[in-house]
Order: C-alpha cells, then sequence, then structure tokens
C-alpha cells in the first residue's frame, strides 16, 4: 500500500486534485476498481464537507473530523491506517490533510509508527500566496517541509510577473521539491498524474 | 489545539447552537466553526441562493474587521442533487452535481467557516445568523408553494 498526502492551504484545491488523482489510479489499476485507492479525509471542523463530495463519486472514505491529524487525531490516523491496511488492502492510500495542517508531520509519524514512507504533494493558491504569505508564514511555510512535489494552482487567476515571485518563494523555502503549475480550469495533464504516481 | 467552548450566557443562542450542532475547533491560530441541520426539500434552490450571498457578505465582514477568509464551505444534499458551495476570500463558487435519489425528505445543509483572527463568538452569532436565514428562506419557499 502506497500513501500519499495532499497537503496545502485551506482552499488550494485539495479535493479537486484528489478527485482527478483518484480517478487516475483507478484507471491505471487493474481491474479499474475504485476500491484500489482508499481515502482519509481529514477536516478541522466538526461536521465534514469534503467527504461527501468525495463519496458522491463512489470513493471508499474514512473520516477523521474536528482537528488535524497531524498532532492531536494523530492517533486516530495511525489506526485509520492500520485498518485500511487489514480490511481494504489498497494499492494506493490517499490522505488529505486539513488546511491547516503540517503534512510533515503526518508523513514522520506514519514511518515512526508504521515504518511507512509517504509521499508529500502539497498545493498552493497562487491567488493567494501574497495575501497569507506572512501575516500566516509559520504555517505557509510549514506546509512545504519536506514536500516532494509542489503544484502551484489557480495559475490561470494570476499575472505571469506574480507567478515568477510565488514560483521563487517556493523554491527559496523548498529547493528540492518539483514544481508544476495547474489551474482548476483544465484537467490536471496526464504527464503530471503521472509524476505523482511514481513518486 | 482544543474543542473550544464560547462562554455566552444568553440561552437563546445556546438553544440555537444546539439546533444546529454548531462546534468550534482551534488549531494554528484557525478558527473552525461548523453546522449541520435539515430543511424541506422543495427549498434547494432557495438555500443555494441564500448561502451564495451570504458567503459573499462574510467575506467583506471578515475583511472589514481585519480577519483573513480561510475557507468558506458548505455542502447540500437533496434527494438526486448535491451542491458545493465554496470561497477563500474573494468570488462564491457552486458546484451542482446529480446525486443517486435516496428518497429521503429534505435537504441537508452542512456549512463550515474557518477563518483567522475573528473573536470565535462573533463568527458562531454569523453562523446563526446564516442558519436563521436559511430558515426565513425556506419558510417562503413553503407558503410560495401553499
Amino acid at each position: 500500500m502506497k500513501i500519499l498526502i495532499l497537503g496545502g492551504f485551506l482552499g488550494s484545491g485539495k479535493t479537486s486534485v484528489l478527485l482527478q488523482l483518484a480517478q487516475y489510479l483507478v484507471q491505471q489499476s487493474s481491474g479499474n476498481q475504485k476500491s484500489r485507492v482508499a481515502i482519509i479525509e481529514n477536516e478541522i471542523g466538526q461536521i465534514g464537507i469534503d467527504d461527501k463530495l468525495l463519496r458522491g463519486n463512489g470513493y471508499t472514505v474514512r473520516d477523521i473530523f474536528s482537528g488535524c491529524v497531524c498532532c492531536s487525531l494523530n492517533s486516530d490516523l495511525l489506526s485509520g491506517v492500520q485498518e485500511i491496511k487489514r480490511e481494504v488492502d489498497p494499492e494506493w492510500l490517499i490522505i488529505e490533510a486539513t488546511g491547516v495542517a503540517f503534512p510533515d508531520k503526518i508523513a514522520e509519524s506514519l514511518f515512526t509508527n508504521l515504518g511507512i514512507a509517504a509521499q508529500i504533494v502539497t498545493l498552493v493558491d497562487a491567488s493567494r500566496w501574497q495575501r497569507i504569505r506572512m501575516p500566516l508564514a509559520n504555517l505557509i511555510e510549514g506546509q512545504l517541509n519536506d514536500a516532494h512535489l509542489i503544484l502551484i494552482n489557480k495559475t490561470d487567476l494570476v499575472e505571469e510577473t506574480v507567478l515568477r515571485e510565488v514560483e521563487a518563494d517556493l523554491w527559496e523555502l523548498n529547493s528540492d521539491a518539483a514544481i508544476y503549475l495547474i489551474s482548476g480550469i483544465k484537467p490536471i495533464d496526464e504527464r503530471l498524474l503521472k509524476v505523482i504516481q511514481n513518486g | 489545539m482544543a474543542d473550544y467552548k464560547i462562554k455566552i450566557r444568553n440561552s437563546e443562542q445556546l438553544s440555537k447552537r444546539k439546533s444546529y450542532q454548531i462546534v468550534t475547533t482551534l488549531h494554528e491560530g484557525a478558527v473552525a466553526m461548523a453546522g449541520e441541520t435539515v430543511f424541506q426539500e422543495k427549498s434547494f434552490r432557495a438555500l443555494n441562493t441564500v448561502i451564495q450571498e451570504e458567503f459573499a457578505a462574510i467575506n467583506q465582514w471578515i475583511a472589514a474587521r481585519g480577519g483573513i477568509v480561510g475557507h468558506l464551505k458548505s455542502f447540500l444534499a437533496t434527494t438526486g442533487q448535491t451542491a458545493m458551495i465554496s470561497t477563500t476570500g474573494d468570488q462564491v463558487s457552486c458546484r451542482l452535481q446529480p446525486a443517486a435519489a435516496d428518497g429521503s425528505n429534505g435537504v441537508l445543509v452542512s456549512i463550515a467557516l474557518i477563518v483567522f483572527a475573528i473573536p470565535p463568538n462573533d463568527l458562531e452569532a454569523r453562523l446563526i445568523d446564516l442558519f436563521e436565514q436559511l430558515e426565513c428562506a425556506q419558510k417562503k419557499g413553503e407558503s410560495h408553494d401553499r
């Protein structure tokens, strides 16, 4: 079971990317079965919103609400992962973190406690980067730590110069990550989905 | 981070919090407040409109107070149809999607407001106000149906 953690600030497009990625992974699996992809949906609020959308698309979703799996709900995450491995044993487990979580802490916990190395994909909203970068610096910068891939989303909403500034900031914050541009107005390129799949 | 209990002496507000199942969570400076209730099935379109308008108003309200909108989102589900309404401070988007007809009556309305630098009790009052406007919209829809 491979684990992918989808992180990034609130409203950066994690659920939309998850839907496209899950669909691609299902298509790539033998038998084209939705059961090959399991999803853990972590939402900061007590009542889930995104999980309802994901279930509506036919995926098996395990909810962890009212907190973050990177800290207070970490034990729920570990038991959830073990349960999914035991009962479903999918090819892929995608963990959608809350928009205020630190994905590197989730990956660290999975590795320390379960010996599983997870891939981190962090989304960045290009249209809001400059507005939230400074007031929420601790959170925004922390979400980029150890990301293997950074997807700059909503690129259609900003000027080219702004986009270059965002890219330059991201290079400075995490020079190890591969950076790709995406937008909500067209589907994610299959070549990029393959990059994510291959880690 | 903790489940946050807002101190309110007003019993009417406490009862409304219970009625709409409002719960607050705090994490990394964010206030996440979520509530849920069920309205009449015939009011799906009216409820959708009110939520979109109110999300736009809440965006302005938060900006005017120096706060930051993290994510305002709502999911409406009725038999055969769902709507996902979302905003991050600018435009409000709505994605409609067909759903399986489950035969249930009513529209399930879930709302989550995740914001920074706004007092939780003010945000709770705003969320209660939104649910009350939805009740009004639903009642108007009912009277039109008669």
